[in-house]
């Protein structure tokens, strides 16, 4: 750790963020009243706070440090994940969203555990306790992974040292979402999201200028290998270049009922403001999508020789997923290295902030509330949700102090399991009159276990 | 455009405005819909 001006610029832009966001949590905790401002902002959010939150929560660090990482070593072969996040994006916007909010105020549901079950009409509350398990399990593995990636990104940025960056992480995070709840994700979400899109349309921006232009960029990876130009990438096309592209662009699948992202749906104000929450929701992940890919193909070019770059090309060819850290390092001035920190801190903060709301009403909303003990007061269930989301902080917090390489695979672990034990029963529990509370049972069981 | 092989410019073409025209034609037919409620409405 070198204690030098750059590192000081650039811990000072991160303390000003952490200042924000402790801003946020202190201001949102003013408008907690009861146990649904906690855990859907009392229903009152607006479609800039909806659409910026529910993809600013769906994309975490991976966006910024994986898909650039991608575009990095695989080149133009990412693209299939774009087409695949903006189709599971615009069919969620367009399909699901408006339906699920009408029914989700009918059943007055805070949770879409509370929407399934009484979509279902489930009194054994059998749906309750099996959404909460599911969701305990794995989103706490999910949130592990987040403060993970905030120790490898505070000792990438800043070489301070992994632990620390995860108890920073934590404390900040944990702060916000204990004092503000559902407010507080919200907004941070909005000024996480913000600084996320600003930063994936300027870093291709520079990184093209930078390699000489489209045209010369193009030529420049051309020559390294040819196919990093090509859809189906080095597999070339044919059976294994097919199937990568199918399980690239599946990604984009999990968009279609993670209950993560559907809390926002419950927590809008009216279905008329996810009219236009599409918009936003849309042209948000086509700009990021396209965005991480170009700097990822760009920062290829940039380690060819007299690349600006060169110098770093045998460390990024073994780890791509530095392309980020390393470009902003070398090509924009020390404060603006310090918002990319921000920026990558924003990305695994937003998404960490929603998962522990989520347990967190899992436990006291769903399990809590809603099958030991109903009668217990607003004001005791308020504290309650504080005290779980605390403790979730805290459970977390130990798994993501091993610097081992777990946050991909924890992230595929939840994300996986997540999207597996809720998307098909939320998808059919809006389009199928049949759906039976068996049914959704079963569906949720099989997919949890396999 | 230069470059890029033609497949490349196809995909990038099908990850945006196909899905730009959806999101268009159902906002502009949602807020139609919106639209002749509220006139019903207040009519009646």
């Amino acid at each position: 750790m070198k204690w030098d001006s750059v590192f000081w610029t650039k811990l000072l832009v991160v303390l000003l963020y952490f200042g924000g966001l402790f801003w946020i949590g202190v201001m949102a905790s003013r408008k907690i009243q009861d146990m649904k401002d906690f855990f859907v902002a009392g229903k009152k959010l607006n479609y800039w706070l909806v659409s910026f939150s529910s993809r600013a929560t769906g994309e975490s660090a991976w966006l910024l440090l994986g898909l650039t990482g991608m575009g990095f070593a695989v080149g133009m072969h990412a693209l299939w994940v774009v087409l695949g996040e903006v189709v599971g994006v615009t069919l969620c916007w367009v399909f699901l969203t408006q339906r699920f909010k009408v029914l989700t105020d009918r059943y007055d549901s805070i949770t879409v555990t509370d929407y399934l079950s009484d979509r279902v009409r489930d009194t054994t509350h059998v749906i309750r306790i099996l959404a909460t398990i599911i969701l305990v399990v794995f989103v706490t593995s999910y949130v592990s992974a987040q403060f993970a990636a905030c120790g490898k990104a505070f000792k990438g940025f800043l070489h301070i040292p992994h632990h620390y960056g995860v108890i920073f992480g934590m404390l900040i995070v944990g702060f916000y979402t204990v004092a503000g709840g559902f407010f507080a994700v919200a907004w941070s979400d909005l000024v996480q999201g913000i600084l996320m899109l600003v930063g994936l349309l300027l870093i291709p921006i520079v990184a093209l200028s930078y390699a000489g232009g489209w045209g010369t960029m193009v030529n420049t990876v051309g020559s390294i290998d040819p196919s990093l130009l090509t859809v189906w990438g080095k597999h070339g096309f044919g059976w294994a270049g097919v199937l990568s592209a199918l399980a690239l662009a599946a990604v984009g699948l999990g968009y279609l009922g993670s209950p993560q992202l559907f809390v926002r749906f419950i927590a809008v104000k009216s279905r008329k403001e996810l009219t236009n929450g599409t918009w936003i929701a849309v042209l948000f992940t086509i700009l990021c999508d396209l965005g991480a890919v170009l700097a990822g193909v760009a920062g290829r070019a940039l380690v060819a020789p007299n690349g600006a770059l060169f110098s770093q090309k045998a460390t990024l060819l073994k780890d791509a997923e530095q392309i980020l850290p390393i470009m902003t390092n070398a090509l924009f001035p020390t404060l603006l290295a310090g918002l990319f920190i921000a920026i990558v801190l924003a990305a695994i903060m937003s998404t960490a902030d929603s998962l522990l709301v989520l347990v967190s009403s899992a436990v006291v909303r769903d399990t809590w509330q809603k099958v030991f003990r109903p009668e217990t007061s607003q004001e005791q269930l308020t504290k309650l949700s504080r005290y779980v989301t605390f403790t979730l902080c805290l459970v977390a917090l130990f798994p993501a102090f091993s610097e081992k390489s777990m946050i991909f695979w924890f992230v595929l672990f939840a994300w996986t399991g997540i999207t597996s034990a809720f998307c098909p029963v939320l998808i059919l529990s809006l389009y199928w009159k049949g759906l039976t509370r068996a049914g959704v049972i079963a569906g949720m069981v099989t997919r949890f276990f396999l | 455009m230069e470059g890029l092989p033609m497949s490349t410019w196809i995909l990038l073409f099908f990850a945006t405005v196909p899905w730009l025209l959806l999101t268009f034609i159902y906002v502009q037919k949602v807020k139609r819909v919106d639209r002749e409620r509220s006139n019903s409405n207040t009519d009646s």
